[in-house]
């Protein structure tokens, strides 16, 4: 193997992507959504998020007051009708609604039983359900001044294996996913559409009449897609200031992903006919990889499914790396499955280039 | 009768006399024995065999979907064959494809730049693919007169521009063997012209050049021997001059002296014919011929001869 040709073809790339808006585009588009998550999903803000809510009955009763304070942090819509309000929150306008009798602050602080009636979409999840009912209940005894019974037990809530006070925050546990979409973006997507362009428009032809051998030709290629991935990964730590956790596995995670990703891409583009299949199959794949392993916990089917989607452990180790206390955790397992996929596609992909280059 | 024998004679010996110096004094640089291809039900090659000589330009003349392409893909490498041998300076294609790589340069049909890149990037790259020094391709560049236009991105350039720059990083790494495909194809006349002479230049410095072409008055120009290709097989291999001899149907013109009833007058009669040779006889016992000469066939007239069919294609100033 030549480090001369290998060198070439990444200078090649490298100097063919400055002139290319699309390279331009896969690079800023994680950037820029993991400022954005980042920013939305703040801890502050996360941790009191509530949607914005409708309310029949007067804007001047005090709970109502207590409700749109900082604190509870909602803002409130007055409705004169039911109809009114049910066509808001069914069209998505408002989270969910509260319908309270005339009087209601003053019956309740007379002691007496008034009706709250909150009515919500019936697609909301349970589990917001049920989280929307406790901060109710919540607020209505802090009104009434009414202390919370105590439980007869003594229960404590113990978060374990984390090494970063950012481990709950929802920006956080985006930024792996993020990480995927970098990798998905460049490796299913870029690489795979710029190896077709060269068949399309017939210069792959003219690298395979030079002396370059097909495993200069994969390392030559997948070098300047390693490159762009890392830089857009990099920038991504550097602006949002994850430096957090273990840096040596998060990035071997990134490199072995990012290497995957790339072989899988080529393979991709070497059997794709145009940049249209690679739009689909490249699309196809960047979903799978990218929503599977990141829904995998919310149903037993898509957690079976993600056992067989690589970027499942790729995620799972990126997770580990930022967030987990590693001598509590395994990620030596995930590392050599990660490794042991990267190995067998480069195989596939190096049998498929030796005997298609010829149908290229 | 004696000048006709003495034509005939001084045209068909013009012809096999270059064929057996080639033959005699030569290497050969390719070598092709019952090459043949099949792409499903249609056989594309049928069984083809020649021998190209160093330092020769031989040319593949043949309409479209004739072989010519499929040929050069199979002799670069490019493409497995079903049957035959092909060997290369003596190397056998595709067990030496490797080695044979580096000793070979090929202009395609198409013009397969990286269009983002300047001229200069794109004969950069492949230097460094062929570990040429990096300047040679101040060599080519000059060679190719594209000097001024270095730094423009090729997709700025014009078709015979583009059409040079493939050329310079064909001959970048001095290829032995230089195969080009329809390099003059759909080019203005005088870009094509400026091609023509890049080959000639070629082969002045020792290049063996295969080209193929529609062109049947290029093929006439530029090369030393041609092989006609019709429907996957070779209908003929040899100087342009000795098919023109051997499958054209050449005449005698003889002009006639003008009398006091008729104007000079000319006639053409076939070569080689008996009654031809008798008339002619004929007419120089009565004094009556002012000039007489033979009229050779033409390339075209060759191809029908040969194929039975119309060539289609017309060529951009081959006259330049």
């Amino acid at each position: 193997m030549k480090l001369r040709v290998i060198w070439a073809l990444f200078r090649k790339d490298f100097l063919d992507s400055l002139k290319n808006y699309q390279v331009l585009l896969m690079v800023l588009t994680p950037i820029i959504l993991s400022l954005v998550f980042s920013n939305i999903f703040q801890e502050s803000k996360t941790k009191t998020l509530l949607p914005k809510i409708g309310v029949i009955g007067s804007p001047n009763q005090p709970i109502i007051s207590r409700l749109s304070s900082e604190k509870f942090g909602v803002r409130i819509s007055f409705f004169q009708t039911r109809d009114e309000m049910e066509r808001k929150i069914i069209e998505g306008d408002i989270g969910f609604g509260l319908i309270l009798p005339d009087g209601f602050s003053q019956q309740l602080k007379a002691g007496k039983k008034p009706r709250l009636t909150v009515v919500y979409p019936t697609d909301m999840p349970e589990f917001a359900v049920e989280r929307m009912q406790t901060a109710f209940e919540k607020e209505i005894r802090l009104f009434c001044k009414q202390p919370i019974p105590s439980l007869p037990i003594d229960l404590q809530l113990q978060a374990i294996g984390g090494n970063h006070d950012t481990a709950h925050a929802f920006s956080g546990d985006l930024f792996p996913m993020l990480v995927l979409m970098a990798m998905g973006m460049v490796g299913f997507l870029g690489l795979p559409l710029s190896f077709v362009e060269e068949k399309e428009k017939r210069t792959l032809y003219a690298l395979f009449l030079t002396p370059t051998s097909s495993n200069e030709l994969i390392i030559g290629k997948s070098l300047f897609s390693i490159f762009l991935i890392v830089f857009t990964v990099l920038v991504m730590v550097i602006l949002n200031n994850r430096w957090n956790g273990n840096i040596l596995y998060f990035w071997t995670f990134t490199l072995l992903g990012a290497v995957l990703y790339i072989f899988i891409g080529l393979l991709v583009a070497l059997f794709a006919e145009n940049q249209g299949s690679v739009n689909a199959i490249g699309t196809t794949i960047f979903m799978l990889f990218q929503l599977i392993p990141n829904l995998s916990q919310t149903s037993d089917l898509l957690k079976s499914y993600s056992a067989v989607i690589p970027s499942t452990f790729i995620a799972r180790g990126l997770k580990k790396a930022l967030f987990l206390d590693l001598s509590k955790v395994d990620i030596q397992s995930d590392l050599l499955i990660v490794f042991s996929v990267a190995l067998l596609a480069y195989l596939v992909l190096f049998l498929c280039l030796k005997y298609r280059r010829t149908k290229i | 009768m004696i000048n006709q024998a003495f034509v005939g004679l001084f045209i068909h010996l013009q012809g096999n006399v270059k064929t057996a110096i080639f033959q005699r004094y030569m290497k050969q640089a390719i070598l092709v024995e019952n090459l043949s291809k099949r792409f499903g039900d249609n056989n594309v090659v049928k069984g083809i065999s020649f021998v190209v000589e160093e330092g020769e330009i031989f040319g593949f003349l043949g309409p479209n979907g004739a072989g010519k392409t499929t040929s050069i893909r199979m002799m670069i490498g490019e493409l497995p064959y079903d049957g035959g041998r092909i060997e290369i300076l003596g190397m056998p294609m595709p067990d030496e494809r490797e080695t044979i790589k580096k000793i070979i340069g090929v202009v395609p049909d198409h013009q397969n730049l990286y269009d983002r890149l300047t001229v200069r990037q794109n004969l950069d790259l492949f230097a460094r693919l062929t570990d040429t020094p990096v300047e040679r391709i101040d060599e080519v560049l000059a060679l190719v007169n594209m000097k001024e236009h270095e730094n423009v991105p090729t997709q700025k350039l014009s078709r015979g521009l583009r059409q040079r720059t493939l050329i310079a990083r064909g001959i970048l790494h001095k290829p032995q063997v230089f195969f080009l495909d329809e390099p003059t194809s759909a080019l203005d006349p005088h870009s094509a012209s400026a091609i023509r002479k890049l080959i000639r230049t070629m082969k002045h410095q020792g290049t063996t050049v295969l080209l193929t072409t529609h062109y049947m008055e290029e093929a006439t120009m530029l090369c030393d021997r041609l092989a006609i290709l019709h429907q996957g097989n070779i209908v003929a291999v040899d100087t342009p001059d000795s098919l023109r001899i051997r499958f054209g149907k050449a005449n005698i013109a003889v002009t006639l002296k003008p009398t006091a009833d008729e104007p000079e007058k000319r006639i053409e009669v076939p070569l080689n014919d008996e009654a031809s040779a008798r008339k002619i006889e004929r007419y120089l016992s009565e004094g009556k011929v002012l000039k007489i000469h033979s009229q050779e066939a033409t390339l075209e007239e060759v191809f029908m001869n040969l194929t039975g069919s119309q060539w289609k294609e017309s060529d951009p100033g081959i006259n330049q």
